[in-house]
């Protein structure tokens, strides 16, 4: 099942363009720095994102700095939003349930196929960024901003982290940001599974990134905006501060997990007792 | 219950499905085909058919009743599907693969290599010459159908389930696949098949069932449905007296004025004697044309149904 889904997914233009567009961000983010002609300050402070011209190694996470807020979970919304029910719109879904296959064994199948595109897209970012770093830039230990304290949010001063490090960290960072998106993947599959309009499940993990987001954004929401699927999306950058923080990336990698079981709960309810009428 | 060697290939039971803005659309239909039957359900469009079939394949969940291949009740999903090709309501296939690709993941998402398949038959059947490793999206509505029936056959099933098998073919390709259905079914493989043209179904089928919203209006063999209601159409010299003279005879039920003639519906009678009363009673009879076909039974019995 997954070798057939694999094979329809894999071998069409959506899919070129969308992993596409993973290669190309990072490609135009590190020319943008060679031409641009090295680090920036704004205000006198210094920032991760400003940073990526001191070390190949910067330029993934710069990447995945652009990528992981918007764009990449457009396009895990476009894998997962898809699945199904572009299937039910071409009508060739009914074809794949006469066949003897158990509906779980279909959506397990689907669902593999879309988190096996979602980490290629999120792999995709960061060794783009790695590869055209190091070309541009060299492999030399990386800087990171330091801060006086752990709690502190201003930079105070520059660090550095060995190659070895830097790309342990980057390596961690790439897994969650891609951990991350499953929360989005699990609700636009959902929909997937409930409407037949393609382009409705994808817009659904859209919105529901932007609204997240958006709410997130409302400072009197206080601790409720912890609960937000997007809150600790950016928690990974974490790993590139001095000194190191965790607590928020666990708590983000753990809130993914509530999100991920509800939504996949009510796909697979909803898919048994659906009606393939289309 | 356990299914047996001697299960019929369909078998449904009191079935019954609504849907939240259409009501009621089959209800409490329970129809019996047996092995090695052609069988056709006709009925006009929202009868019901279709959610016949797709509730025969577990697409559908009945809200009532029940329906069985091959004596097992129908699941999404189940092993018995192996048994069974389907072509319902439409063709349908992943638009940027070819014809091939799609005969072939079909095929794998059973979990078996298409080594197991009859591909060779199917794409003898497809007919697509070159054209079958080209995208399915630049195929006419004709090559579609075909490569769905192939699909359909590709692991030559004990049960076809076809809906509308011949819309979208021109005459050639219809009567190719009334012959595929025949060729099916003399292999031993039992037919079951919805159509809108009943012409086709009374050369296809041996037996028909006849639905209308939702309901079971008649079923048996294509014989017997065609005598319940055999009617004839007169070309006479006389038109009223031919009126007034059958009206009295007793095994004929029903007068209809059709100008220049008039039609008779038969209950019993012979042709030879109608034919008889009227040139005894000193009617020209002009030409006398037979009308037992499936259509006028179909068209009756629905007629009937609305009154």
């Amino acid at each position: 099942m997954i070798v057939v889904e694999l094979r329809k997914q894999v071998w069409r233009l959506r899919t070129y363009l969308a992993l596409g567009l993973m290669i190309a961000i990072p490609v135009i983010t590190t020319v943008a720095f060679k031409l641009s002609g090295g680090p920036k300050e704004r205000n006198g402070q210094i920032t991760l994102f400003d940073l990526g011209a001191h070390s190949g190694l910067n330029m993934p996470v710069d990447s995945l700095l652009v990528m992981s807020g918007f764009l990449l979970p457009v396009v895990i919304s476009l894998f997962a939003g898809s699945a199904i029910a572009e299937e039910a719109s071409w009508g060739s879904l009914r074809y794949l349930l006469v066949r003897p296959v158990s509906r779980s064994r279909l959506l397990a199948g689907k669902l593999t196929v879309v988190a096996i595109l979602g980490l290629a897209a999120t792999l995709l970012i960061a060794v783009t960024g790695l590869v055209g770093g190091v070309i541009a830039f060299g492999w030399h230990p990386i800087v990171i901003p330091s801060f006086s304290s752990a709690s502190a949010t201003i930079p105070t001063s520059l660090a550095t982290l060995s190659q070895g490090d830097a790309f342990a960290r980057l390596v961690a960072s790439t897994f969650y940001v891609a951990w991350c998106m499953t929360g989005i993947l699990a609700f636009a599959f959902m929909l997937s599974t409930v409407t037949d309009a393609a382009l409705g499940a994808v817009s659904g993990g859209v919105g529901l990134t932007v609204v997240s987001e958006i709410l997130d954004a409302i400072p009197p929401l206080r601790t409720s905006r912890n609960f937000l699927i997007t809150h600790y999306w950016q928690a990974w950058t974490d790993l590139f501060r001095h000194p190191t923080v965790t607590g928020e990336m666990v708590r983000g990698a753990l809130l993914q997990i509530p999100y991920v079981i509800v939504f996949l709960l009510i796909a697979w309810w909803w898919f048994h007792r659906k009606d393939v009428v289309s | 219950m356990l299914p047996t060697a001697s299960a019929a290939p369909i078998e449904l039971i009191g079935l019954s499905k609504s849907f939240p803005n259409a009501g009621m659309v089959v209800d409490n239909l329970s129809l019996k085909v047996e092995a090695g039957q052609v069988f056709g359900l006709l009925g006009p469009n929202g009868a019901g058919k279709t959610t016949v079939l797709r509730m025969l394949l577990g697409l559908v969940h009945p809200v009532a009743g029940e329906a069985r291949l091959f004596g097992e009740p129908v699941r999404a999903g189940d092993p018995v599907l192996r048994r069974v090709g389907a072509l319902v309501e439409r063709p349908a296939f992943v638009p940027h693969l070819s014809g091939f690709a799609n005969l072939e993941i079909f095929w794998r998402a059973g979990g078996q290599p298409l080594s197991k398949s009859h591909i060779d038959d199917a794409l003898k059947i497809a007919g697509l010459g070159k054209a079958i490793h080209r995208k399915v999206r630049t195929y006419s509505t004709g090559m579609r159908q075909r490569l769905g029936i192939a699909q359909a056959l590709l692991g030559a099933p004990d049960l076809l389930l076809l809906d509308e098998p011949t819309v979208g073919l021109d005459p050639e390709e219809m009567r190719e696949t009334r012959n595929l259905v025949r060729d099916i079914s003399e292999r031993g493989a039992t037919v079951f098949l919805s159509s809108h043209i009943l012409a086709e179904v009374e050369q296809v089928c041996t037996h028909v069932a006849i639905m209308d919203r939702g309901h079971l209006v008649a079923s048996g063999s294509v014989a017997q449905i065609i005598g319940a209601t055999a009617s004839v159409y007169l070309e006479v010299d006389d038109v009223d007296k031919a009126v007034r003279v059958l009206g009295g005879i007793a095994g004929v039920e029903r007068l209809t004025r059709e100008p220049p003639g008039l039609s008779v519906t038969l209950d019993g009678i012979q042709r030879k004697e109608l034919v008889a009363a009227l040139v005894h009673a000193g009617v020209g009879v002009e030409t006398i044309t037979s009308r037992h076909r499936l259509e006028d039974a179909f068209l009756q019995m629905l007629a009937g149904e609305e009154q």
